[in-house]
Order: C-alpha cells, then structure tokens, then sequence
C-alpha cells in the first residue's frame, strides 16, 4: 500500500499545492484568530462555539480560536474529499490507476491514507500559525498570554488538535464514502451538503433527540468537545461507529463495482 | 518476456450481462504469445467490454480465462505484466505529462528511469513538461501509449488506440504499434478503422454481438476471400460465362463486368487455367483473367453479414 501512499503524496506535495494549502491555513489562523478574540465576551463561561476573554488567558487559550474556527470546517472538508474521490471517477483517471494497482482495496486505503496524512500537516500548519495570530493579537484584547507557553498549554493545545483531526476525520471518510456510494459530483454533493447542513438542522429542530444520533451534528459537538446534551465520548463512539459503517460500505462496493467511465 | 506455449489471452465461454442485456455471449478466443492481434467488430459488439474484462475492471457475470497464465479473476497476478489504454486516455490535466508518467510509475511499482526514452518513443519529449490540460487528443493518445509502455509490459491491450486522431496522426499511430509488435510483445488492438488494422496484425478476433465470428491469423482471414477473377472481352459473354463456368462446378459470383470464382482449396493457377481454356473452347475471349485477394472490409463484412443471416 506504500506505493499508493508515495503516488497519492507525489500528486499533493506538489509546489502549488503546498503553497495554496499554506496560504489557506494562514487565511484561517488570521479570520479564526481575530473573529474570536474580537467577538470574545469579557467574562463568564465559554459555552459551545464562544470564548470569553478569560478562557482564552489560560493555558489552552493560544489554540481556541483554532478549535473553534475548524469546528466550522467540517463542510469543506467534506466536499473536498468527496470531489476528490468524484474527480477520479468522472476524470477516468481511477480507471488508469485501477490498471496500474488492481487491488482495489489497497488503492482505496492508500489514497484515503495520503490524504488524511496531508490533512493532518495543513492542520498542523494551521493550528502553530492561529497560536502565532493569536499572540499577535491578544494584547490589544487585553488577554495575557503568560499561560500559553507552560507544559500543560501544550497538552491543551495537542488535545485541541487531536479533537480538531477526529472530527474532520470523520467529515473526510464520509465524504470519501458518498464520493464512492454516488459516484456523481453532483449527486453526492447535493446529497452531502443537504444532508449535513439543512437536513439535520430542520430535523434537530423537530426532534431534540436528533444531535445525539445524526453524523453530522455528532461532529458539530466533537469539534466542540462536546455539548451539554453529547457528551464528548458519546460524540466519539457514534463517529467512529458510523465513519466506520459507510467506510465498509464504500469499500465492498470499491471492490465489487464494475468500472466503465 | 513470455511463457513459451502459454497463450496470452483465454477467454473460455466468457459472458457479461448488464441486467437484461447480455454484452458478451459466451466468448472464448485465445490469442498466442507474440502476435499483434486485431480485435474487430461493430459498435456494440462488446469489444471494450472485452478488454475491460481482461484488465479487471469489469467483472464476468460467467465463464472462465486467463491472461499471460494468470487466472481472469485475479487482475492482480498478470497487470504488473500488462500495458494498456482502455477507452479515451486518462490523466491529471493539472499535471505535466513528465509528472503523470512518474505518478503511475510511483503507483505500479516501475522503474521511472525510463521515463525520457518512452517520451521521446512517443515523439512527446518536447512537450513533456507542459500540462496534460494543454494536450491535444492525439497527444493525449500517445501519452497513453507510453503509459502502456511504463515497465515493458509482455501485453499490450490498446482500444481504439486511433481515435481522435488526424490521418498524420494515425498513421504515426498505426506505425508505432507496429514497432511495438515487434519481437516478444502481445498486442491486443481494437479499432473500427479496417484499414489499420489490417497492416500491422497478424492475427485477427472478429466479434458480433458479444460472440466470436472468426478467430485465426491474418493469413487465414484474407486468404479465405482469394479469388479468380474473369472478364470476357464481350459484355454479352458474361451470362455465358456465367453458366459455362457453373456447369464445371464452380460457385460464380457475376458481377457487372467481371465474374469472381473463389479458389477454396484450388491452386489458383490451375483453376485460372482451367477457367482460361474452357473459356477458349466456347469461343469467349477473355480481357481479364487474374487473382484477387479480399481485403479485410470485404471479409469482414462477408462475416458480419454470415453472423447476421
């Protein structure tokens, strides 16, 4: 599977693609860093996708904004990996890999591997580069940063990665599994977007117990840490449970599909 | 580069059905090791589902093959050994030609090292670092010829490999895979242009309708049609002709000056001579009297036209 791997990174670990993936990482470290502290309230408690003044002065306050910012993410990478794997199909291009690696699985493994493996990076890109917005910007807040740089700040900050990295995960396998499922741009990006925006929100509105099954809210309360109705370990069991049913799905119908585009 | 004795394609009563059509019959064809062998046959007939089935991409609804003497089923124990360009050529129009070749070299585990020398193969040397986007379909055709070509594969399975192409285009086409012919290699080619295949094959598949018409070298295609053709100087002659020859035994096909008698298992001189003589003795004076080969299209449609009756 190396080899599909090392293929799949050739194609993203290009100059153009580094440096758009750069600048939209520093894009969203400056929007996520100066939307939060300058929408920060003084005081109180932080409560879902707000920060106050004083959570951002402790010592995980230097990724929040990051945390909060990738909590509103999950869409894009959604469409990014379902047009990706869509792109293959429609471009015939998965035909002429298919003929080079005939071992379906593999090559659905692989690819997914590579991208998850670049996601990561331009995650971790964007949240040392939303740590150094942050710093520029909250002394004209007002908030100390004295916190941000002891042992425990790094904890937080890793944990806010680690969270950051699950929930776009999960928005990234489904995406590759309706990409895989429908096949159509289109049609799966119709399907994606109503489903996880409009869909789930109208239906949460009929039925208060929709956020504590539905995917796509399940990822909104891990990308938060968990709400007061999901609770963090609730949001991560369901996720992976059901990233992992539509990731067997695409897979047994990667392998046993005819390919004729 | 091949097994001796080992056929590099079998295809042992080979069906695929979409539903209710059926777009391969039970086909069986086994093409030798080291031929360039045409696959013809009209749109429909299922030659793209054919090579299909042999790349792996399409599963058979039933029967049984092999491919280099790995079993149908498992694309995996032959496709490291095989080269091919299915359908339109697929790339990534966002990355040069140079780089697409590295990526599937990357991912088929090939030596890139000889990258530049399929390039320059395939006259695209010049143009290998521009985007595969900025390619014309010719161009794009042979990128995918040296695709094919990436770790000198035992089998080549090209379909419709001129498509798209201008008449330079396919001629330098039809050219270089018949150097590529050359020596060991297998090559399967499919095409609806006759005439192309005809000068680089040695070997010929004819299908219809999912079903095997004719399978057997080239010689024995073309030479099925050789013929004996006879004009009388005298348009009037002809029906006399005509009857005086069939009174010998021999199937006449008249035609509007000329009359062919198929030569069958004769000698063709002596059948010549035959006709020449008795024409004599009846007192018609022959203008013309020589042997004609068929071309592919006659024999191509001679059997189409037997598949359909």
């Amino acid at each position: 599977m190396t080899h599909v791997i090392r293929a799949e990174l050739q194609k993203l670990m290009r100059r153009p693609v580094l440096v758009a993936a750069g600048a939209g990482a520093g894009v969203f470290a400056a929007v996520a860093a100066a939307g939060v502290f300058l929408s920060a309230a003084p005081d109180g408690p932080p409560a879902g996708r707000t920060a106050t003044l004083a959570s951002l002065a402790e010592p995980g306050g230097g990724t929040e904004a990051f945390a909060l910012g990738v909590s509103f993410a999950g869409l894009l990478v959604l469409v990014t990996f379902l047009t990706n794997f869509t792109g293959e199909i429609s471009r015939g291009t998965l035909r002429t890999l298919l003929l080079r690696e005939p071992r379906r699985l593999r090559l659905l493994a692989g690819k997914m591997t590579a991208l998850l493996a670049f996601a990561a990076l331009v995650l971790a890109a964007a949240v040392a580069l939303t740590w150094v917005a942050s710093l520029a910007i909250a002394p004209s807040q007002g908030v100390p940063t004295s916190e941000w740089v002891t042992p425990g700040a790094l904890a937080d900050n890793l944990a806010d990665y680690g969270t950051a990295l699950l929930t776009l995960g999960g928005w990234a396998f489904f995406g590759m599994a309706l990409a895989v499922v429908l096949r159509s741009t289109a049609i799966a990006l119709a399907v994606g977007v109503a489903w996880a925006g409009p869909l789930e929100h109208l239906t949460e509105d009929a039925w208060g117990a929709a956020d504590e099954w539905f995917p796509g809210l399940l990822l909104e309360a891990l990308a938060v840490g968990g709400s007061s109705t999901v609770p963090f370990g609730r949001a991560v069991l369901l996720t992976v449970v059901y990233g992992a049913a539509a990731s067997a799905l695409a897979a047994q119908l990667f392998r046993s599909r005819d390919v004729t585009a | 580069m091949r097994d001796p004795g080992v056929p590099a394609i079998v295809m042992r009563d080979v069906t695929k059905r979409y539903g209710r059509r059926t777009a391969i019959d039970r086909l069986s064809i086994e093409v030798p090791a080291g031929v360039v062998a045409g696959l013809i046959g009209p749109n429909g007939a299922g030659k793209t589902t054919a090579m299909a089935m042999l790349l792996g991409l399409v599963s058979p609804t039933a029967g049984r093959g092999s491919v280099l003497g790995g079993p149908l089923g498992r694309p995996a124990s032959y496709l490291h050994r095989v080269g091919a360009l299915i359908e339109e050529p697929a790339f990534y129009p966002h990355l040069t030609g140079r780089e697409n070749l590295r990526l599937l070299a990357t991912f088929g585990r090939v030596d890139p090292s000889g990258i530049p020398g399929l390039l320059e193969l395939v006259e695209l040397d010049s143009r290998a670092d521009d985007r595969v986007g900025h390619y014309s379909m010719g161009m794009r055709q042979r990128l995918g010829i040296a695709a094919a070509l990436l770790g000198d594969p035992a089998l080549l399975i090209l379909d419709e490999p001129t498509n798209g192409l201008d008449p330079a285009g396919i001629r330098e086409m039809r050219d270089l895979i018949g150097t590529l012919g050359d020596g060991a290699r297998t090559v399967l080619v499919s095409s609806h242009v006759l005439s192309e295949v005809e000068q680089i094959c040695d070997w010929f598949v004819v299908i219809d309708r999912g079903r095997v018409v004719f399978e057997g070298p080239s010689a024995r295609l073309l030479g099925d049609g050789d013929r004996v053709v006879a004009a009388p100087e005298a348009p009037a002659d002809l029906q006399r002709l005509a009857r005086l020859l069939e009174g010998m035994g021999h199937r006449v096909h008249a035609r509007e000056r000329d009359i062919a008698v198929p030569v069958g298992d004769s000698d063709p001189a002596v059948l010549a001579a035959a006709l020449n003589r008795a024409a004599m003795e009846e007192g018609i004076v022959l203008a013309e009297l020589r042997r004609a080969g068929a071309d592919l299209e006659t024999r191509y449609l001679s059997l189409i036209g037997e598949a359909m009756s």
